[in-house]
Protein backbone atom coordinates (compact mmCIF):
# COMPACT_ATOMS: atom_id res chain seq x y z
CA UNK A 1 0.00 0.00 0.00
CA UNK A 2 1.40 3.50 -1.18
CA UNK A 3 1.54 5.90 1.14
CA UNK A 4 -0.57 8.96 0.57
CA UNK A 5 1.58 11.77 1.54
CA UNK A 6 -0.06 14.15 4.21
CA UNK A 7 0.00 17.37 3.86
CA UNK A 8 2.40 18.78 5.74
CA UNK A 9 0.72 20.59 8.27
CA UNK A 10 2.47 24.20 9.64
CA UNK A 11 2.56 24.43 13.28
CA UNK A 12 1.82 28.28 13.53
CA UNK A 13 4.50 28.24 16.76
CA UNK A 14 6.52 26.19 14.56
CA UNK A 15 6.74 28.74 11.98
CA UNK A 16 6.83 31.56 14.61
CA UNK A 17 9.66 30.18 15.77
CA UNK A 18 11.51 29.21 12.78
CA UNK A 19 11.37 32.78 11.84
CA UNK A 20 12.10 34.17 15.50
CA UNK A 21 15.32 31.60 14.39
CA UNK A 22 15.88 33.32 11.31
CA UNK A 23 15.52 36.41 13.08
CA UNK A 24 17.63 35.87 16.00
CA UNK A 25 20.90 34.44 13.53
CA UNK A 26 20.75 37.48 11.56
CA UNK A 27 20.90 39.53 15.10
CA UNK A 28 23.34 37.33 16.67
CA UNK A 29 25.74 37.83 13.23
CA UNK A 30 24.90 41.46 13.33
CA UNK A 31 25.87 41.77 16.92
CA UNK A 32 29.14 39.29 16.42
CA UNK A 33 29.95 41.48 13.58
CA UNK A 34 29.29 44.68 15.72
CA UNK A 35 31.28 43.27 18.18
CA UNK A 36 33.99 42.57 16.26
CA UNK A 37 34.51 46.02 14.71
CA UNK A 38 34.25 47.56 17.84
CA UNK A 39 37.79 47.83 18.41
CA UNK A 40 39.07 48.90 14.94
CA UNK A 41 36.28 51.95 14.96
CA UNK A 42 37.45 52.64 18.25
CA UNK A 43 40.87 52.84 17.29
CA UNK A 44 40.21 55.22 14.52
CA UNK A 45 38.22 57.51 16.59
CA UNK A 46 41.17 58.01 19.28
CA UNK A 47 43.70 57.97 16.53
CA UNK A 48 42.14 59.76 13.54
CA UNK A 49 39.28 61.33 14.64
CA UNK A 50 39.81 63.01 17.83
CA UNK A 51 42.88 64.84 16.60
CA UNK A 52 40.29 66.73 14.31
CA UNK A 53 38.19 68.12 17.22
CA UNK A 54 40.95 69.64 19.22
CA UNK A 55 43.22 72.82 17.98
CA UNK A 56 46.50 72.14 17.78
CA UNK A 57 48.49 75.08 19.64
CA UNK A 58 46.67 74.31 22.94
CA UNK A 59 48.15 72.99 25.75
CA UNK A 60 48.21 68.93 25.90
CA UNK A 61 46.56 68.74 29.00
CA UNK A 62 42.83 69.31 27.45
CA UNK A 63 44.65 66.86 24.03
CA UNK A 64 45.40 64.00 25.93
CA UNK A 65 43.30 64.78 29.09
CA UNK A 66 40.00 64.83 27.44
CA UNK A 67 40.75 61.27 25.34
CA UNK A 68 42.15 59.57 28.67
CA UNK A 69 38.78 60.69 30.50
CA UNK A 70 36.57 59.20 27.55
CA UNK A 71 38.68 55.73 27.17
CA UNK A 72 38.12 55.71 31.47
CA UNK A 73 34.27 56.84 31.30
CA UNK A 74 33.04 54.60 28.50
CA UNK A 75 33.62 51.88 30.39
CA UNK A 76 31.22 52.71 32.77
CA UNK A 77 28.60 54.57 30.57
CA UNK A 78 27.09 52.86 27.79
CA UNK A 79 25.96 55.79 25.97
CA UNK A 80 30.02 57.45 25.71
CA UNK A 81 30.67 54.13 24.11
CA UNK A 82 27.86 54.45 21.99
CA UNK A 83 28.87 57.96 20.94
CA UNK A 84 32.42 57.14 20.53
CA UNK A 85 31.39 54.62 18.29
CA UNK A 86 29.20 56.50 16.40
CA UNK A 87 31.48 59.34 15.58
CA UNK A 88 34.64 56.27 14.20
CA UNK A 89 32.12 54.45 12.54
CA UNK A 90 30.39 57.74 10.79
CA UNK A 91 34.17 59.08 10.07
CA UNK A 92 35.15 55.72 8.46
CA UNK A 93 31.82 55.41 6.19
CA UNK A 94 33.29 59.12 4.21
CA UNK A 95 37.46 57.66 4.72
CA UNK A 96 36.67 54.47 3.61
CA UNK A 97 33.41 55.31 1.28
CA UNK A 98 31.69 52.10 3.83
CA UNK A 99 27.87 52.41 3.36
CA UNK A 100 28.45 49.07 6.34
CA UNK A 101 29.97 52.02 8.64
CA UNK A 102 27.39 54.39 7.95
CA UNK A 103 24.20 51.92 8.93
CA UNK A 104 26.57 51.20 11.92
CA UNK A 105 27.11 54.10 12.82
CA UNK A 106 23.11 55.07 12.89
CA UNK A 107 22.99 52.01 15.23
CA UNK A 108 25.44 53.23 17.59
CA UNK A 109 24.06 56.57 17.28
CA UNK A 110 20.54 55.46 18.63
CA UNK A 111 21.56 53.27 21.50
CA UNK A 112 23.78 56.09 22.49
CA UNK A 113 20.34 58.13 22.66
CA UNK A 114 18.35 55.27 24.02
CA UNK A 115 21.17 55.14 26.58
CA UNK A 116 21.39 58.68 27.46
CA UNK A 117 17.43 58.21 28.42
CA UNK A 118 17.57 55.57 30.83
CA UNK A 119 20.62 57.66 32.15
CA UNK A 120 18.68 61.40 32.57
CA UNK A 121 15.68 58.95 33.94
CA UNK A 122 17.94 58.06 37.25
CA UNK A 123 19.66 60.69 39.55
CA UNK A 124 20.43 63.80 38.29
CA UNK A 125 23.66 64.31 40.59
CA UNK A 126 25.21 62.58 37.51
CA UNK A 127 24.99 65.16 35.53
CA UNK A 128 26.62 67.30 38.49
CA UNK A 129 29.65 65.32 39.10
CA UNK A 130 30.26 63.22 36.24
CA UNK A 131 31.42 63.98 32.95
CA UNK A 132 29.91 60.72 30.85
CA UNK A 133 26.77 62.34 30.11
CA UNK A 134 28.02 65.49 28.72
CA UNK A 135 30.73 63.94 26.79
CA UNK A 136 28.24 61.99 25.42
CA UNK A 137 26.23 64.61 24.08
CA UNK A 138 29.27 66.66 23.06
CA UNK A 139 29.79 63.70 21.03
CA UNK A 140 26.22 63.41 19.47
CA UNK A 141 26.19 67.14 18.65
CA UNK A 142 30.14 66.86 16.91
CA UNK A 143 28.45 63.61 15.33
CA UNK A 144 25.79 66.14 13.37
CA UNK A 145 28.52 68.78 12.69
CA UNK A 146 31.33 66.50 11.53
CA UNK A 147 30.10 63.31 10.48
CA UNK A 148 25.85 63.61 9.74
CA UNK A 149 25.30 61.23 6.89
CA UNK B 1 19.53 59.66 4.10
CA UNK B 2 19.14 64.16 3.75
CA UNK B 3 20.57 65.76 6.46
CA UNK B 4 21.77 62.92 8.99
CA UNK B 5 21.69 63.79 12.58
CA UNK B 6 22.78 67.14 11.71
CA UNK B 7 19.69 68.42 11.80
CA UNK B 8 19.53 66.82 15.77
CA UNK B 9 22.15 69.17 16.97
CA UNK B 10 19.68 72.24 18.80
CA UNK B 11 18.31 69.34 20.66
CA UNK B 12 21.91 68.26 21.89
CA UNK B 13 23.36 71.55 22.17
CA UNK B 14 20.19 72.32 24.63
CA UNK B 15 21.22 69.41 27.10
CA UNK B 16 24.42 70.36 26.98
CA UNK B 17 23.71 73.83 27.71
CA UNK B 18 21.68 72.52 30.58
CA UNK B 19 24.31 70.61 32.04
CA UNK B 20 27.12 73.43 31.40
CA UNK B 21 24.54 75.74 33.23
CA UNK B 22 23.90 73.41 36.03
CA UNK B 23 27.26 72.01 36.26
CA UNK B 24 29.64 75.14 35.84
CA UNK B 25 27.80 78.39 35.12
CA UNK B 26 25.49 78.35 38.33
CA UNK B 27 28.78 77.92 40.71
CA UNK B 28 30.87 80.96 41.93
CA UNK B 29 33.93 79.51 40.68
CA UNK B 30 35.99 79.80 38.09
CA UNK B 31 36.95 76.79 36.02
CA UNK B 32 39.44 74.75 37.12
CA UNK B 33 39.84 71.87 35.05
CA UNK B 34 40.93 71.07 31.24
CA UNK B 35 37.95 69.42 30.72
CA UNK B 36 35.30 72.20 31.86
CA UNK B 37 37.23 75.21 30.02
CA UNK B 38 37.11 72.72 26.88
CA UNK B 39 33.05 71.78 27.44
CA UNK B 40 32.32 75.10 27.74
CA UNK B 41 33.92 76.22 24.88
CA UNK B 42 33.09 73.23 22.43
CA UNK B 43 29.53 74.19 23.47
CA UNK B 44 29.72 77.94 22.42
CA UNK B 45 31.24 77.25 19.19
CA UNK B 46 28.17 74.89 18.51
CA UNK B 47 26.24 77.98 19.65
CA UNK B 48 28.07 79.59 16.94
CA UNK B 49 27.68 77.71 14.29
CA UNK B 50 23.63 76.81 15.14
CA UNK B 51 22.65 80.36 15.58
CA UNK B 52 24.78 81.49 12.39
CA UNK B 53 23.88 78.30 10.30
CA UNK B 54 23.24 78.76 6.46
CA UNK B 55 23.39 82.02 4.81
CA UNK B 56 21.44 80.86 2.02
CA UNK B 57 18.58 79.35 4.83
CA UNK B 58 18.85 81.78 8.06
CA UNK B 59 15.11 81.17 9.38
CA UNK B 60 16.62 78.81 12.25
CA UNK B 61 19.04 81.75 13.77
CA UNK B 62 17.33 83.06 16.66
CA UNK B 63 15.57 80.08 17.73
CA UNK B 64 18.27 78.47 19.25
CA UNK B 65 20.25 81.30 20.84
CA UNK B 66 20.49 82.25 24.65
CA UNK B 67 21.98 85.55 24.84
CA UNK B 68 22.19 85.13 28.93
CA UNK B 69 23.86 81.65 28.44
CA UNK B 70 26.30 83.53 25.91
CA UNK B 71 27.07 86.05 28.33
CA UNK B 72 27.49 84.17 31.62
CA UNK B 73 29.77 81.72 29.92
CA UNK B 74 31.85 84.40 28.44
CA UNK B 75 32.34 85.90 31.07
CA UNK B 76 33.13 82.98 32.87
CA UNK B 77 35.96 81.97 29.98
CA UNK B 78 37.40 85.72 30.36
CA UNK B 79 37.90 84.52 34.10
CA UNK B 80 38.96 81.23 33.72
CA UNK B 81 42.80 81.06 32.15
CA UNK B 82 44.04 77.77 33.58
CA UNK B 83 47.52 78.89 32.12
CA UNK B 84 48.68 82.62 33.08
CA UNK B 85 50.39 84.33 30.85
CA UNK B 86 50.28 82.00 28.03
CA UNK B 87 48.91 82.69 25.07
CA UNK B 88 45.01 82.42 24.00
CA UNK B 89 45.67 79.66 21.78
CA UNK B 90 47.26 77.55 24.58
CA UNK B 91 44.69 78.12 26.91
CA UNK B 92 41.85 77.51 23.79
CA UNK B 93 40.79 73.77 22.74
CA UNK B 94 37.98 75.09 20.37
CA UNK B 95 37.71 78.69 20.03
CA UNK B 96 41.24 79.69 19.05
CA UNK B 97 40.44 83.19 18.38
CA UNK B 98 39.02 86.16 20.80
CA UNK B 99 35.99 85.06 22.13
CA UNK B 100 34.57 88.64 21.15
CA UNK B 101 35.08 88.30 17.76
CA UNK B 102 32.50 85.44 17.88
CA UNK B 103 30.02 88.42 19.16
CA UNK B 104 30.76 90.68 16.52
CA UNK B 105 29.96 88.25 13.81
CA UNK B 106 26.71 86.98 15.40
CA UNK B 107 25.43 90.44 15.99
CA UNK B 108 25.89 91.49 12.82
CA UNK B 109 24.72 88.43 11.46
CA UNK B 110 21.41 88.92 13.43
CA UNK B 111 21.04 92.65 12.45
CA UNK B 112 21.92 91.30 8.34
CA UNK B 113 18.69 88.63 8.81
CA UNK B 114 16.30 90.34 10.80
CA UNK B 115 16.76 94.32 9.73
CA UNK B 116 14.08 94.83 12.33
CA UNK B 117 16.72 94.70 14.99
CA UNK B 118 18.36 97.39 13.55
CA UNK B 119 18.68 100.14 16.01
CA UNK B 120 21.04 103.31 15.61
CA UNK B 121 22.67 102.91 19.03
CA UNK B 122 23.23 98.98 18.81
CA UNK B 123 24.93 100.32 15.31
CA UNK B 124 27.30 102.58 16.75
CA UNK B 125 28.49 100.87 19.17
CA UNK B 126 29.22 97.57 16.80
CA UNK B 127 30.14 99.51 14.44
CA UNK B 128 33.11 101.43 16.99
CA UNK B 129 33.62 97.73 17.74
CA UNK B 130 34.47 96.50 14.35
CA UNK B 131 36.60 99.82 13.36
CA UNK B 132 38.87 98.69 16.12
CA UNK B 133 39.23 95.27 15.09
CA UNK B 134 39.99 96.33 11.47
CA UNK B 135 42.79 98.39 12.57
CA UNK B 136 44.18 95.28 13.90
CA UNK B 137 44.23 93.95 10.22
CA UNK B 138 45.39 97.40 8.57
CA UNK B 139 48.24 97.56 10.95
CA UNK B 140 49.40 94.01 10.78
CA UNK B 141 48.99 93.59 14.33
CA UNK B 142 48.70 90.06 16.27
CA UNK B 143 45.45 89.26 17.85
CA UNK B 144 47.63 86.77 20.34
CA UNK B 145 50.87 86.76 22.38
CA UNK B 146 53.85 84.58 20.80
CA UNK B 147 54.17 81.06 22.95
CA UNK B 148 57.01 78.81 22.51
CA UNK B 149 54.01 76.04 22.75
CA UNK B 150 53.79 75.66 18.70
CA UNK B 151 51.90 72.57 17.20
CA UNK B 152 51.00 74.28 14.09
CA UNK B 153 52.51 77.92 12.94
CA UNK B 154 50.77 80.51 14.86
CA UNK B 155 49.82 82.72 11.82
CA UNK B 156 47.09 79.94 10.83
CA UNK B 157 45.00 81.32 13.71
CA UNK B 158 46.29 85.18 12.64
CA UNK B 159 44.63 84.46 9.45
CA UNK B 160 41.32 82.83 10.75
CA UNK B 161 41.15 85.84 13.21
CA UNK B 162 41.95 88.36 10.32
CA UNK B 163 39.43 86.56 8.20
CA UNK B 164 36.47 86.85 11.00
CA UNK B 165 37.64 90.59 11.20
CA UNK B 166 36.92 90.96 7.26
CA UNK B 167 33.53 89.38 7.13
CA UNK B 168 32.55 91.19 9.73
CA UNK B 169 34.00 94.35 8.26
CA UNK B 170 32.17 93.70 5.07
CA UNK B 171 29.08 92.81 6.88
CA UNK B 172 28.83 96.55 8.43
CA UNK B 173 29.48 98.16 4.94
CA UNK B 174 26.54 96.38 3.55
CA UNK B 175 24.83 97.65 6.79
CA UNK B 176 25.86 100.78 6.52
CA UNK B 177 24.82 101.65 2.93
CA UNK B 178 21.41 99.70 3.53
CA UNK B 179 22.96 97.15 0.73
CA UNK B 180 21.08 94.06 2.23
CA UNK B 181 18.51 91.91 2.30
CA UNK B 182 17.84 88.57 4.58
CA UNK B 183 19.61 85.82 2.91
CA UNK B 184 23.31 85.72 1.98
CA UNK B 185 25.60 88.15 1.61
CA UNK B 186 25.53 90.95 -1.63
CA UNK B 187 28.84 90.55 -3.94
CA UNK B 188 31.32 93.06 -2.69
CA UNK B 189 33.65 95.04 -4.64
CA UNK B 190 36.87 92.93 -5.64
CA UNK B 191 38.93 95.95 -5.10
CA UNK B 192 37.73 96.80 -1.44
CA UNK B 193 40.40 96.82 0.80
CA UNK B 194 38.92 93.75 2.91
CA UNK B 195 39.04 91.20 -0.07
CA UNK B 196 42.17 92.19 -1.61
CA UNK B 197 43.38 91.31 2.14
CA UNK B 198 41.13 87.96 2.18
CA UNK B 199 42.42 87.00 -1.38
CA UNK B 200 45.85 87.06 -0.05
CA UNK B 201 45.50 85.18 2.72
CA UNK B 202 43.64 82.67 0.85
CA UNK B 203 46.47 82.14 -1.75
CA UNK B 204 49.20 82.39 0.89
CA UNK B 205 47.67 79.48 2.80
CA UNK B 206 46.25 77.81 -0.92
CA UNK B 207 48.88 74.59 -0.32
CA UNK B 208 49.28 74.45 3.53
CA UNK B 209 48.13 71.55 4.86
CA UNK B 210 47.70 72.56 8.49
CA UNK B 211 45.45 75.56 7.74
CA UNK B 212 43.34 72.37 5.81
CA UNK B 213 43.41 70.68 8.96
CA UNK B 214 42.41 73.37 10.91
CA UNK B 215 38.95 74.02 11.77
CA UNK B 216 39.26 77.00 12.97
CA UNK B 217 39.05 78.72 9.27
CA UNK B 218 35.91 76.53 7.95
CA UNK B 219 33.63 79.25 9.17
CA UNK B 220 35.19 82.16 7.64
CA UNK B 221 36.30 80.97 4.53
CA UNK B 222 32.47 79.70 3.68
CA UNK B 223 31.36 83.31 4.55
CA UNK B 224 33.47 85.37 2.30
CA UNK B 225 32.65 82.61 -0.52
CA UNK B 226 29.62 84.67 -0.76
CA UNK B 227 31.33 88.29 -1.21
CA UNK B 228 33.47 87.25 -4.13
CA UNK B 229 32.58 87.58 -7.80
CA UNK B 230 33.16 85.06 -9.96
CA UNK B 231 36.72 85.43 -11.03
CA UNK B 232 37.39 84.80 -7.53
CA UNK B 233 35.60 82.03 -6.18
CA UNK B 234 38.22 79.05 -7.21
CA UNK B 235 40.13 80.27 -4.27
CA UNK B 236 37.32 79.21 -2.02
CA UNK B 237 36.82 76.05 -4.10
CA UNK B 238 39.93 74.89 -3.55
CA UNK B 239 40.53 76.10 -0.04
CA UNK B 240 37.24 73.86 1.02
CA UNK B 241 38.26 70.93 -1.30
CA UNK B 242 41.63 70.62 0.47
CA UNK B 243 39.49 71.05 4.18
CA UNK B 244 37.77 67.93 2.94
CA UNK B 245 40.12 66.12 1.65
CA UNK B 246 42.26 66.84 5.22
CA UNK B 247 39.13 66.12 7.20
CA UNK B 248 36.58 64.38 5.70
CA UNK B 249 33.66 66.22 8.04
CA UNK B 250 30.33 66.81 6.04
CA UNK B 251 30.56 70.26 7.96
CA UNK B 252 32.46 71.42 4.89
CA UNK B 253 30.49 69.92 2.25
CA UNK B 254 27.55 71.51 4.00
CA UNK B 255 29.11 74.47 3.39
CA UNK B 256 30.01 74.21 -0.12
CA UNK B 257 26.52 73.09 -0.72
CA UNK B 258 25.17 76.40 0.28
CA UNK B 259 27.80 78.12 -1.92
CA UNK B 260 27.42 76.74 -4.62
CA UNK B 261 23.85 77.10 -4.82
CA UNK B 262 24.24 80.61 -4.35
CA UNK B 263 26.73 81.07 -7.23
CA UNK B 264 24.64 79.14 -8.98
CA UNK B 265 21.54 81.23 -8.38
CA UNK B 266 24.07 84.72 -9.44
CA UNK B 267 24.92 82.78 -12.49
CA UNK B 268 28.74 81.74 -11.65
CA UNK B 269 29.48 78.66 -13.99
CA UNK B 270 31.16 75.98 -12.82
CA UNK B 271 34.70 75.56 -13.92
CA UNK B 272 34.82 72.88 -16.49
CA UNK B 273 38.12 71.48 -14.95
CA UNK B 274 36.12 70.83 -11.54
CA UNK B 275 32.86 69.91 -12.31
CA UNK B 276 31.58 67.76 -15.53
CA UNK B 277 28.36 69.31 -16.21
CA UNK B 278 26.34 66.21 -15.86
CA UNK B 279 27.38 66.95 -12.47
CA UNK B 280 26.48 70.66 -12.40
CA UNK B 281 23.21 69.27 -12.82
CA UNK B 282 23.05 66.61 -10.18
CA UNK B 283 23.52 67.96 -6.66
CA UNK B 284 22.88 65.31 -3.95
CA UNK B 285 25.09 66.31 -1.52
CA UNK B 286 26.49 62.40 -1.51
CA UNK B 287 27.25 62.50 -5.13
CA UNK B 288 28.93 66.20 -4.38
CA UNK B 289 31.16 64.71 -1.68
CA UNK B 290 32.22 61.57 -4.03
CA UNK B 291 33.34 64.11 -6.47
CA UNK B 292 34.95 66.02 -4.17
CA UNK B 293 36.90 63.51 -3.52
CA UNK B 294 38.14 62.49 -6.87
CA UNK B 295 39.51 65.77 -7.17
CA UNK B 296 43.26 65.98 -6.86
Amino acid sequence: MSATPRPVVVDETTAVATTNLCFLSAATAHRQLCDDLEPIIKRHFAQNYYQLLILPNCSEEFFYGWIADIQKLMVQYKSLKFSVLACGASHLHFVDASSMMQELSLTYYSNSIKGLSELLGGELSELENDNGVLMSVMLLYLHGVSVSC
Amino acid sequence: MGRGTYTDIPRHLNAAMRIVRLRLLDRPWSLRRPFDRLAVESVLYQIFLVATGSWSNPCQMDDHFDDKFWLEAEQLLAKSNLYPGRSISFNSPVIGVPLALFRVVLSLKRIYQNPEQFDQETMEALRSEVEEWEGVVLSEGELDSPDEHQNCHPGIYRDAGYLYILVSSLLMDQISVGHWAPGAPRVAPPDSWQLKKAKEILRGRQDDPEWSRCFIGNWPVYSLGFFLEEDDIDLIRRDMHNRWMAVKFSQISRFRDDLEVTWAARGYGFDASVYSKSLAMVTPSSVRRTWMDLQD
